[in-house]
């Protein structure tokens, strides 16, 4: 049901410029939808939020000059609407027993190998203190890990929601120096 | 509070009308984004730690890591924590903590719990038959039911009227979920002629509610109310409620055990089990 990406230059930059006058903060601007609409797909339990995405940015980019005749508000609203029309289309296509039962990840997820050989690399490119603070923060089990997680805010000052955004933070940038490190591998 | 909403939201076990609202918030609200990423950390942190319930467990598994972005997360919580708790290569201030704990139990050894092995046993069986389209497959199913005495004093049971005292009581665990209708065989329940009763520990996904009233329902009859009603179990492992089933009532086929919660406005669908007896 998906179509082939076959939008042209002047399709997709007509898009970016509904969005946002300025190239860059377009760019921007899309990147930030796409995140969040990819959320509100995959909250419905759904494996296919990225391709259900850009199949939206199709259709958005494909009829944009009538668009923008008739619509006024904002775009991140427009792009989730057609997004859901997209996913009952998904939800159709699909055979029923792949509609009620999302295939199990569990055997692809039990193997952190290749994570596991890239997270040493990207853990050296942290600060020594912040890489500190992470293997601190997932360091011990159950109880002891509650209570290494106090001592850690306590000892850096922060509360424990700014300790756990900081970990966040931290995470963000491991993730992306992972996803990095396995494309190239 | 909100973590909560999040929670539910991210298990997929949410309203329609609160999932658009919640929707909605995140397409406008950027500390709502945030937040949303936030929790899926969080929930990801509870899975490893073995926080989650069996029915929640369900939920993660199922419906959270459908998302292949999500499961990419996990791995990265994964290998944050083996290589955290791996003494060769933590920092020399690390290696004591490292040390106490390299003994610890593996996230996955959750699955070595009774309960769990039963969860999993069913999902995985549900798994594998919807993926070869096995509706037809006459595979034996995984027998998870087994016999116990009769308890003394079970905590919420809908009583049998014609069973002798002393027959033995089979239990079984139920988990809801969607077993019938993805044409997947329910779990079975073996009975030997000497069985009195059948005791369901059924898990809650919905609720929990104060109360329930019980329908026990052969394929798609309408089915006959149980006496009585059940109040919710509160445990580690997630919410339950006993529900005892004389073996009079239960000949060979498919049923499903319908759980309606009571609200101060009258009664509303909960959690459905399915199951099919042998005798």
């Amino acid at each position: 049901m998906f179509h082939d990406w076959d939008l042209t230059r002047e399709e997709f930059d007509r898009l970016l410029a509904w969005l946002q006058p300025d190239r860059e903060e377009a760019a921007q601007k899309y990147e930030d939808i796409r995140r969040r609409v990819r959320k509100t797909i995959a909250a419905r339990g759904c494996s296919a939020a990225a391709e259900i995405f850009d199949e939206t940015v199709y259709r958005i980019a494909r009829k944009l000059p009538d668009l923008l005749l008739d619509y006024e508000g904002d775009p991140a609203l427009y792009f989730y609407g057609v997004a859901n029309l997209v996913y009952l289309e998904y939800l159709r296509s699909q055979p029923e027993t792949e509609e009620l039962l999302p295939s199990t990840p569990a055997p692809n997820i039990k193997n952190i190998e290749p994570e596991y050989e890239c997270l040493e690399e990207c853990l050296n490119e942290l600060p020594s203190a912040d890489k500190e603070l992470v293997l601190r923060f997932y360091r011990e089990e159950k109880q002891a890990k509650i209570e290494e997680r106090k001592d850690l805010a306590k000892e850096l000052g922060l509360t424990k929601n700014a300790l756990r955004l900081r970990l966040f933070r931290f995470r963000q940038k491991l993730a992306a120096c992972l996803e990095k490190c396995l494309a190239e591998k | 509070m909100r973590d909560q909403e999040f929670k539910t939201y991210l298990l997929g076990t949410t309203t329609e009308s609160e999932r658009t609202a919640i929707d909605r918030n995140l397409l406008t609200n950027e500390g709502e984004f945030e937040q949303l990423l936030l929790a899926e950390d969080d929930l990801i942190e509870a899975s490893i730690r073995q926080e989650l319930s069996p029915a929640e467990r369900i939920q993660f598994e199922q419906f959270f890591l459908a998302d292949p972005e999500r499961q990419q997360k996990l791995r990265l919580a994964l290998a944050l924590h083996r290589y955290a708790n791996d003494p060769t290569k933590s920092s020399p201030d690390n290696v004591k903590a490292a040390r106490a704990s390299i003994a610890t139990t593996p996230w996955w050894a959750v699955f070595r719990r009774p309960v769990w092995q039963v969860a999993m046993a069913s999902v995985l069986l549900v798994v594998a038959l919807a993926g070869l389209k096995a509706f037809f497959n006459p595979a034996e199913p995984d027998q998870i039911a087994h016999t116990s005495p009769a308890p003394a004093s079970p905590k919420a049971t809908i009583a049998p009227s014609t069973v002798p005292v002393g027959a033995p009581v089979l239990s079984v665990e139920l988990l809801p979920g969607q077993t019938r209708a993805a044409k997947a065989i329910p779990k079975e329940v073996q009975l030997a002629p000497d069985h009195g009763n059948v005791q369901f520990k059924l898990y809650l996904l919905k609720g929990p509610y104060l109360a329930y009233d019980v329908i026990l329902q052969e394929d798609d009859e309408e089915g006959q109310k149980l006496t009585g009603q059940v109040k919710p179990q509160i445990s580690q492992d997630g919410n339950y409620v006993i529900v005892t089933v004389p073996v009079t009532l239960l000949g060979s086929g498919d049923y499903r055990i319908k759980l309606e919660g009571l609200t101060p406005n009258g009664s509303e669908q909960a959690d459905v089990f399915w199951f099919r007896v042998k005798r």
